[in-house]
């Protein structure tokens, strides 16, 4: 659905995007993840139509979405900026859109909206007047007014509070798997990405990092822990050093009453077990540790800084 | 309706919605016209002159203070539709609409010039009402100052809320703010300083040049807005 290949953006010697290549399928929730600067807001950008590319291209549909006005009728925006105007009301600001968009059931579909984001009752209030999270969700009902096959969402939970961001997610979430939307969505909060993504991309200076659904990544960029707790307290010692001498767990550490081993390979958790029981060793609990996006991407992000 | 339509009615409620806009629209076009007939009837009640002269001198202040009021409106209108919707990036969302950047000037540039022309037009009025009441006798404007009201005037607020447009849009904040203070406002302060004070008769000649200006300006700024772009929008957001 959404296919860009080999994307450059150069602003005058400055390049911001260089090659960047990755594609959305239909149905997919794609989390583009990158700190400040990365280029991700450039590289929406370019999708929309808004900035042009220096090479490469940017497609949704096979077409350019700058170039063609009927196709800007599938895709919904919910920029950085809310974009709403302030100095009218909630339903002029979703008519004013409807209308644009050419949306014919308009009084029917507006009031849906409202009632769908929780501002029936501030419809006819001006849009000054909002909280934050407030416009954010009338910047949402404005994006999906018509109905669109794809939605593009930037930063959207950026300066909210975390009922807010809770809410936000939910109705995307809702938008997701009710009406099965492609959802583009721009991020550098890792833990929104992780709720919600089924695949990322991971931008850093212009590059694509990493590319692949959040679990794939997970075990590609990260090595497997397990952690046990000793049944005797006075055995860490000596299985710390019996630990450290298999070839297959790079790194082991105590923590409070247990032991965190880093493994080589993930396969190897139930072998570590048989191995610590042969030699005498009784485990208490040993579980396995899920290691976050945010681990992830941090890994990521220092491996390119050890590369420089 | 047609999309540039959809903008243009948006615009001009918005404008006539905002009541900082609007009571400060219908304080100019009170002002200055009252201004204006007063220092004329005082220097006529003085000397004493005849009507003839007295309705000279209201279809001069007809054929000025409307179009010269209507293009202070139309700036003023310009920087909250144009300018302020780029400064708080607004106009980013709009652009992704089924809409093109051309539809969108012509649709911005309509919703001011109906909101500028409608308070011309009341300034027009105040003018032959004032001076009625204040003469006590029939006074009427010429049909060249009819003319030129309901022809050239419009045509003039829309070239210039176009060119407006299309400066605010093209140059960043910073230029533009250089601008408002190297041309606009002393452009404006020079308009009603001489204005204000000419004796100014009209006639069809300076009707038909006006006008001739305004289709030309109109035209060049039409042209233009062709090398408007998307990118060009974008990236002077600040």
């Amino acid at each position: 659905m959404i296919e860009i290949q080999n994307l450059t953006k150069k602003f005058k010697e400055r390049t911001v995007l260089n090659g960047v290549s990755f594609e959305v399928n239909e149905g997919e929730i794609f989390g583009y993840l990158g700190p400040n600067g990365a280029g991700k807001t450039t590289t929406m950008r370019i999708i929309l139509g808004l900035l042009k590319p220096t090479a490469g291209d940017a497609l949704v549909w096979g077409q350019n979405l700058g170039e063609n006005e009927d196709l800007r009728k599938k895709v919904g925006v919910l920029l950085e900026h809310d974009g709403l105007y302030e100095r009218i009301t909630a339903y002029e600001n979703l008519d004013y859109y409807a209308q644009l968009y050419g949306v014919s059931n308009r009084v029917e579909k507006i009031e849906n909206l409202l009632e769908f984001t929780g501002l029936s009752d501030r419809k006819d209030d001006k849009v000054g007047q909002f909280s934050k999270g407030m416009k954010r969700k009338l910047a949402l009902a404005r994006a999906i007014i018509h109905d669109p096959d794809v939605l593009f969402l930037d930063e959207i939970s950026a300066g909210l509070d975390p009922e807010a961001q809770k809410m936000l997610r939910d109705l995307i979430l809702r938008l997701s798997g009710e009406e099965r939307i492609t959802i583009f969505l721009n991020s550098h909060d890792l833990d929104e990405v992780q709720r919600i993504c089924s695949k990322i991309a991971i931008l850093q200076r212009g590059e694509i990092k990493a590319y692949d659904t959040v679990e794939n990544l997970r075990s590609q960029f990260t090595k497997p822990v397990v952690e046990i707790t000793l049944s005797d307290n006075r055995e860490v010692e000596k299985a710390l050093n019996l630990l450290s001498s298999l070839d297959y767990v790079s790194d082991c550490k105590q923590y409070n009453l247990g032991i965190a081993i880093t493994l080589a390979e993930s396969e190897r958790s139930s072998t570590l077990l048989s191995f610590l029981m042969e030699k005498g060793i009784k485990v208490e609990e040993i579980k396995r540790v899920t290691k976050s996006l945010e681990d992830v991407y941090l890994e990521i992000v220092h491996q390119e800084e050890r590369n420089e | 309706m047609n999309r540039t339509l959809v903008v243009a009615r948006k615009e001009a409620k918005e404008l006539l919605g905002n009541k900082g806009t609007l009571f400060l629209g219908l304080g100019f076009a009170l002002f200055f016209p009252i201004i204006r007939i007063l220092a004329i009837l005082k220097g006529y009640s003085e000397f004493g002159v005849e009507d003839s002269t007295v309705a000279t001198s209201l279809d001069g202040s007809i054929f000025f203070l409307p179009a010269g009021l209507g293009l202070l409106i139309t700036y003023m209108c310009a920087s909250q539709i144009f300018l302020l919707e780029k400064r708080d990036a607004v106009i980013e969302t709009l652009m992704c609409a089924p809409v093109n950047l051309r539809q969108i000037w012509l649709g911005k540039v309509l919703g001011i010039t109906v909101f500028a022309y409608l308070l011309s037009l009341f300034t027009a009025l105040v003018i032959l009402v004032i001076s009625n009441i204040l003469s006590g006798s029939l006074l009427l404007p010429t049909v060249a100052t009819l003319v030129h009201v309901l022809l050239v005037v419009p045509t003039l607020i829309a070239a210039f809320a176009g060119l407006v447009g299309f400066v605010q849009f093209r140059l960043g904040m910073r230029e533009n703010t250089i601008l408002t203070f190297v041309i606009f406002i002393p452009f404006f302060v020079v308009l009603f300083s001489i204005g204000i004070q000419a004796t100014i008769t009209t006639s069809w000649t300076q009707v038909g040049i006006l006008f001739a200006i305004s289709l030309l300006l109109l035209a060049i700024t039409a042209y233009i807005t062709k090398h408007l772009s998307k990118e060009r929008i974008v990236t002077t957001i600040p």
